[in-house]
C-alpha cells in the first residue's frame, strides 16, 4: 500500500496520543497497529521507513520501531 | 336505506382493541361487568376493563393506541347506583363497580347514534369489514336507517388522492378525530385539524393538501380510521387483505415490527405491529409505504457475468455465475497470494447471511480480510464503547426514553432518520423532559410544535470532541461529578487521570469556544442540564461518529454518562442510533476484519480453536483489510478480487474517485445486489439478491433487538442469498451448506455467547430478543451494565482534542457536511424508486443567506461544489438551517455526488470516513454538469 496513506494514518494514530507520556503513547500505537492492521500493512510501512520514505512523528517512529517484522 | 351490506365479522384489527391504553400497575380494582369479575390497575377505564373480562363495548372514537376521547356516545353503559348512561371509554373503574354494557336503554341510545352517523355515510362506499361504522351497525343490531340521504349532509366534498399511498375521503369521515389524535399523540406532528363545529366540523390537513401540509406519511391517521375515510390506494386497487405475516422493516436501524398483509401472493399493505417491541404500533413512510422496490422494473433477478467491465453482460444460469466466481477467485489467490482477495457484507441483509458471508472469507478465502458496511458508519461506536463499557453496544432500549428527564441528543437528526424512535422521544419532550441538540444544523427538534429544545449547541463541524470536553469540564470543576457511582463502578485509576486530564483549562469551554463557535456560557448551562437531572440519556448519531475523532467521541460521551451516573439504569445511557437496519446485526456477526462474531479478537487463541473445531480448518490470527485499506490495495495491485454484499461503495463511499480507481484495478469485482448500482456497473458478476420480502431470517436493531424476518414470497432469484455464499465456498473448496436458514442462526448461537439463547424458535415464542441473550439472560437484556460493566469496572479515556486536517481556508472557506431526509433512504437504491421521490426529487444544498449572496447565488440556482478532491453541482437552498461558514447536503442520489468532494480523511482508530466534515468552495454554475471533475479545483 502507499507509504503516503500508512504514514498519514500512523501519524493521525499518535496524535490522538498525546494525554500520554512519548513511551506510553508509542507503546499504545503499536499496540494499535498490531491489533487493526493488516500485517501487510504492518510490512509496507516499515519498508517505508527503512527506505526513508516516512515522514513519521516522533511517537509513530518510535511506534514503528517496536513492531515485530510481520 | 338498507345498509351496505349484511354486516358479517369484524376486521381482525379492531378485534383486538381494547379501546383504551393500558394502564400500568398492579391489577387493584375489582369490578363487575357483566356479571364478569375482572381486576385492573386504577385508572383503567370501563371499556378497557370490560375488554379484559372479554367483552366488547361497541366504540367508534375510542382506540387502544389513543387516549380516550368520548365524542362519538357508542360505548354507554349503564353503571348500578349511578344515573345516566357515561361513556365507557372515558369512565374511569372504581371499586366493586358494576357495570351492564347492554341494556334496553343503552341499547336504544346506541341504536340511535349509529343510525344518525349512517344518515351521512356513502352508501356502496366500504368494502365488506373495512369500516367500523357498519360493523357497530351489526354489534348494535341496525338493519334500516329511517332517515334519506336528501338532507344536509357531506356527501359532495372531494376526495384528497394527493398523497401517493393513501386517500381521504371526507364522504365516509365520521369525524371522531382518532387520525387528527393519532398524528398528535403517536406521531408528534400535528399535522390535522378538525375545522369548522358541529355539522360543519371537517377534518383538515391544516387547510391544504395533504401532499402539501406537514403531513410526514407515516400512516398512522389511516391506521386509526375507523372507516374508510382514510385508506391505502393498494387496498382500494387490491382488495383487503386476507392473511399476514409478521415481519421487520428492512430500512433503518429502529427495526419496526410489521404485519405483512397478503391478498394470495400478493403485498396489500404493511401495517405496524402492535407487538413491535421497538415500534409498539408505529411506523415512517418509509416502512409502512415504500416497499414498491422490491417488484421494480429493473430489479435484476438472474445472475448475470462478463470477462471485462467493458463487455456486455452475459445471463447465465446460476451454476456457471458460481462457478466463474469461484474459479475466478481461486485463481487470484493461487497467482498473487491467499490475501489478494476479500469481501464486504452488508448491514442490510440478514444476520444469517451476513454470518456466512464472513464465514465464507474466513474459511473458504483463508484470511480475515472481511469488513462491513458499518465501517464508515458506526465502527468508532464499536471502538468506543468497548474501552469503555467492554462492548460495541448501546446501553438501552428505546423504551427507555420514557424515562429520560434530560435528552442529550449529539449529531443525529431522529425525526428524519429514525422517525419512529423520534416520535417515542417527542412524546417524552411533550410531557416535559428537556432536551440539547448539540449540532450544527438546526435540526426539526430545535423546534417543532409543542417542543423546544432547552439548548441547541450549533457548533462547528469537526469539533465534537472540543464539546464534549468542555461538557465534562464544566461537570468536573463544577462538583457535578456523581462520586458514589464512580466509586462503585468504575476504575479508580483510570478516573483519576482522566479527571486530572479533563480539569485542565485547555478543555473548559471558555478555552473551546473558539474552536466550538458556541458561547462558553450556553455550553456550562447544558452541561449543568445534564448533570444535575434525575436521569439524562445521550443519543448520538453519524455526526459523531464520521470524524476524524469519532471514536475519541464516543469515549467523550462515555466518559460523561460514567462520570455523572448515567449508566446501567431505565432513562439514562449511551444511545447509538444505528442507520441501517441491520448495523448492529452485522458487527456482531463477526464482519469486522479483526473480530470474530461477538467482538472478539482474532488473535485470541481460545476463540479461534473455537471456530476452528466448530469449522474445520484453520483460523488466521492477523486483522484482515479494512474497507479503505482493501480499496488502497486494491489501487496499489496487491489486492485482486472483492466480493460486495448489498452495497454501493462507488455510491456510498467517501472521494468516490478513489473507490472508482480502486474497483476498477480489481480482476474480479462481484456483487450481491438487487438493482446494477453504481459499483456493480463496475462488477464483473453480477449475483441476484433477495429483498426483504423474501428473506427468511433476522435482523438486530440499534436496541440489540433481533427481530424475526419472515418471507412472503418466494425468492424471485430462485435462492436464497446465504445459499450464494455457501456455493461460492463450496465451488472453492470449502463444503458449506445448510438446509434452511434456522439452521445458520443455531449455528451462530453456538459459536456466539452473547446469542447463545437465540434460535428461530425463541425468537417465534418471544417475539423479539435483546441481546445478550444466554443463560445468564435467557429472555435477553433490555438495559446494559446495570450491576456491573460488561469489562467489570467502567473504564475512562481521556480524550484529548485533536483539530481535523480538513480545515476551512482561503480555497475552500465553507465546512460541508451531510445527512438524510425522512422519505429517503441513504444511497436512494430502495426509495428512489418508489413515490417516496415526490418528497424528495433530488438532493439540495443548503446555504446560509450571507454565504449565497457573497456568491451570487439565489434560492434554486445550480452551484458547483468544489473540494481539494473533486467537484459536483447541486441546487442550493438558501435557508437558515445552517450557519454562515457551513453548508450542508443529503446524498440520495448518485447524481448528486455529495460523496465525489468528499476526502480521504478518516478517524484516526476505525477508518470510519469523515463524511461530515470537507472544505469547499461554492460557486453559480451556469447550468447541470452531469460531468463530475474528480480532481481538485
Ligand atoms: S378521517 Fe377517519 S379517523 Fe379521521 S375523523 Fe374521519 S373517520 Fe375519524
Ligand atoms: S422508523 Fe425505520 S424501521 Fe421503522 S418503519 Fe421507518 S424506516 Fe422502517
Ligand atoms: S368510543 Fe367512547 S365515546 Fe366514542
Amino acid at each position: 500500500m502507499s507509504a503516503v496513506d500508512l504514514v498519514r494514518m500512523v501519524n493521525q494514530i499518535a496524535v490522538n496520543q498525546t494525554h500520554l507520556p512519548d513511551d506510553e503513547a508509542a507503546a499504545m500505537v503499536a499496540q494499535h497497529l498490531t491489533m487493526f492492521w493488516a500485517p501487510a500493512m504492518q510490512r509496507d510501512l516499515l519498508a517505508a521507513v527503512d527506505a526513508g520514505d516516512a515522514d513519521l512523528n516522533e511517537v509513530a517512529l518510535r511506534a514503528v520501531r517496536q513492531l515485530e517484522p510481520a | 336505506m338498507t345498509l351496505l351490506h349484511e354486516p358479517t365479522g369484524r376486521r381482525t384489527v379492531s378485534s383486538s382493541d381494547m379501546g383504551t391504553p393500558r394502564v400500568p400497575g398492579e391489577p387493584t380494582v375489582d369490578v363487575e361487568i357483566d356479571g364478569v369479575a375482572v381486576s385492573v390497575p386504577a385508572g383503567t377505564s370501563i371499556m378497557r376493563a370490560a375488554a379484559e373480562a372479554g367483552i366488547d363495548v361497541p366504540k367508534l372514537c375510542a382506540t387502544d393506541s389513543l387516549k380516550s376521547f368520548g365524542s362519538c356516545r357508542v360505548c354507554l353503559v349503564e353503571i348500578e347506583g349511578r344515573p345516566g348512561a357515561p361513556a365507557s371509554c372515558t369512565t374511569p373503574v372504581m371499586p366493586g363497580m358494576k357495570v351492564a354494557t347492554t341494556s334496553p336503554k343503552v341499547d336504544k341510545l346506541r341504536q340511535g347514534v349509529v343510525e344518525l352517523y349512517l344518515s351521512d355515510h356513502p352508501v356502496g362506499s366500504c368494502p365488506e369489514g373495512a369500516c367500523e361504522l357498519h360493523d357497530m351497525a351489526e354489534t348494535v343490531g341496525l338493519t334500516d336507517v329511517r332517515y334519506g340521504q336528501e338532507g344536509h349532509n357531506h356527501l359532495n366534498i372531494e376526495v384528497d388522492a394527493s398523497n401517493p399511498y393513501f386517500s381521504f375521503d371526507p364522504k365516509a369521515c365520521i369525524v371522531c378525530s382518532r387520525c387528527v389524535r393519532a398524528c398528535d399523540e403517536i406521531q408528534g406532528t400535528f399535522a390535522l385539524t378538525v375545522e369548522g363545529r358541529g355539522f360543519e366540523s371537517l377534518i383538515s390537513a391544516s387547510g391544504t393538501s395533504f401532499m402539501e401540509s406537514e403531513c410526514v406519511s407515516c400512516g398512522a391517521c389511516v391506521q386509526a380510521c375507523p372507516t374508510t375515510a382514510l385508506q391505502e390506494k393498494s387496498v382500494i386497487e387490491l382488495g383487503l387483505p386476507t392473511r399476514t405475516v409478521k415481519t421487520t422493516c428492512a430500512y433503518c436501524g429502529v427495526g419496526c415490527a410489521f404485519d405483512a398483509e397478503m391478498r394470495g401472493d400478493e403485498l396489500v399493505r404493511m401495517t405496524p405491529s402492535k407487538e413491535g417491541g421497538a415500534n409498539e404500533g408505529h411506523s415512517c413512510v418509509k416502512g409502512r409505504f415504500a416497499w414498491g422496490y422490491a417488484t421494480h422494473r429493473e430489479r435484476v433477478t438472474a445472475p448475470m457475468v462478463r470477462e471485462k467491465i467493458t463487455d456486455e453482460w452475459r445471463v447465465v444460469s446460476w451454476d456457471e455465475a458460481i462457478a466463474f466466481t469461484a474459479r475466478r477467485f481461486s485463481e487470484l489467490q493461487q497467482q498473487y497470494g491467499p490475501d489478494s482477495i476479500g469481501g464486504i457484507t452488508s448491514s442490510r441483509c440478514t444476520n444469517e447471511e451476513v454470518f456466512v458471508v464472513q464465514k465464507m472469507v474466513r474459511a473458504a478465502f483463508g484470511n480475515n480480510n472481511v469488513d462491513t458496511c458499518a465501517r464508515v458508519c458506526h465502527s468508532p461506536t464499536g471502538y468506543g464503547l468497548k474501552q469503555t463499557f467492554g462492548t460495541s453496544a448501546g446501553t438501552q432500549d428505546f423504551k427507555s426514553v420514557e424515562d429520560a428527564d434530560v435528552i442529550l441528543l449529539i449529531g443525529a437528526n431522529p425525526t428524519d432518520a429514525h422517525p419512529v424512535f423520534a416520535s417515542r422521544m417527542k412524546q417524552r419532550l411533550r410531557e416535559g423532559a428537556q432536551l440539547v441538540v448539540v449540532d450544527p444544523r438546526r435540526i426539526d427538534l430545535v423546534r417543532t410544535p409543542h417542543i423546544e429544545a432547552a439548548h441547541h449547541l450549533p457548533l462547528l463541524p469537526g469539533t465534537n470532541v472540543a464539546m464534549v470536553n468542555a461538557l465534562a469540564h464544566v461537570v468536573v470543576t463544577e462538583g457535578l461529578v456523581d462520586r458514589d457511582f464512580v466509586a462503585a463502578r468504575c476504575d479508580d485509576e483510570s478516573f483519576a487521570a482522566w479527571e486530572a486530564f479533563i480539569a485542565r483549562p485547555e478543555n473548559s469551554p471558555e478555552a473551546m469556544e473558539s474552536a466550538t463557535g458556541v458561547a462558553a456560557s450556553e455550553i456550562r448551562a447544558a452541561a449543568r442540564l445534564y448533570a444535575t437531572a434525575p436521569n439524562a440519556a445521550i443519543y448520538y448519531g453519524l455526526g459523531v461518529t464520521e470524524h476524524s475523532q469519532g471514536s475519541t467521541m464516543v469515549m467523550g460521551m462515555a466518559n460523561l454518562a460514567m462520570a455523572t451516573g448515567n449508566i446501567g439504569r431505565v432513562g439514562v445511557g449511551v444511545n447509538p442510533l444505528r442507520g441501517q437496519n441491520n448495523v448492529q446485526g452485522s458487527c456482531d456477526m463477526g464482519s469486522f476484519p479483526h473480530e470474530f462474531s461477538g467482538y472478539r479478537h482474532v488473535s485470541d487463541d481460545t476463540v479461534r480453536v473455537i471456530f476452528e473445531d466448530a469449522w474445520g480448518c484453520e483460523m488466521r490470527a492477523e486483522p484482515g483489510l479494512r474497507i479503505p485499506n482493501m480499496f488502497d490495495a486494491a489501487v496499489a495491485g496487491t489486492f485482486r478480487g472483492l466480493f460486495v454484499q448489498g452495497e454501493d461503495v462507488a455510491q456510498s463511499d467517501p472521494n468516490v474517485t478513489h473507490v472508482t480507481a480502486a474497483l476498477k484495478a480489481l480482476d474480479l469485482l462481484v456483487v450481491q445486489d438487487l438493482f446494477i448500482n453504481e459499483t456493480a456497473k463496475l462488477a464483473h458478476v453480477f449475483l441476484p439478491g433477495t429483498s426483504f420480502l423474501e428473506k427468511d431470517g433476522t435482523f438486530t436493531n440499534a436496541e440489540r433487538r433481533t427481530n424475526r424476518v419472515r418471507p412472503v414470497m418466494e425468492p424471485k432469484t430462485g435462492k436464497d442469498e446465504w445459499q450464494v455464499a455457501c456455493d461460492i465456498a463450496t465451488a472453492m473448496g470449502y463444503p458449506m451448506g445448510y438446509d434452511e436458514a434456522s439452521q445458520i442462526m443455531d449455528e451462530i448461537a453456538r459459536v456466539t455467547p452473547t446469542f447463545a439463547g437465540v434460535s428461530f424458535a425463541h425468537l417465534d415464542e418471544a417475539g423479539s430478543l435483546q441481546g445478550p441473550c444466554n443463560d445468564a439472560a435467557p429472555e435477553g437484556t433490555p438495559i446494559m451494565h446495570v450491576d456491573e460493566f460488561v469489562r467489570g469496572k467502567g473504564n475512562f479515556v481521556p480524550t484529548p482534542y485533536v483539530p481535523t486536517d480538513e480545515k476551512a481556508n482561503r480555497k475552500f472557506p465553507l465546512l460541508l457536511t451531510t445527512g438524510r431526509i425522512l422519505s429517503q433512504y441513504n444511497v436512494g437504491a430502495q426509495t428512489r424508486r418508489t413515490a417516496n421521490i415526490e418528497w424528495h426529487p433530488e438532493d439540495l444544498l443548503e446555504i446560509h443567506e450571507a454565504d449565497a449572496a457573497e456568491r451570487g447565488i439565489s434560492d434554486g440556482d445550480w452551484v458547483a461544489v468544489n473540494s481539494r478532491v473533486g467537484e459536483t453541482h447541486l441546487r442550493a437552498r438558501i435557508t437558515d438551517r445552517v450557519p454562515q461558514g457551513v453548508v450542508y447536503t443529503t446524498f440520495h442520489y448518485p447524481e448528486s455526488g455529495a460523496n465525489v468532494v468528499t476526502t480521504e480523511n478518516s478517524d484516526w482508530a476505525t477508518n470510519c470516513p469523515e463524511y461530515k466534515v470537507t472544505a469547499v468552495q461554492i460557486r453559480p454554475a451556469n447550468a447541470v454538469d452531469p460531468h463530475r471533475v474528480g480532481a481538485g479545483a
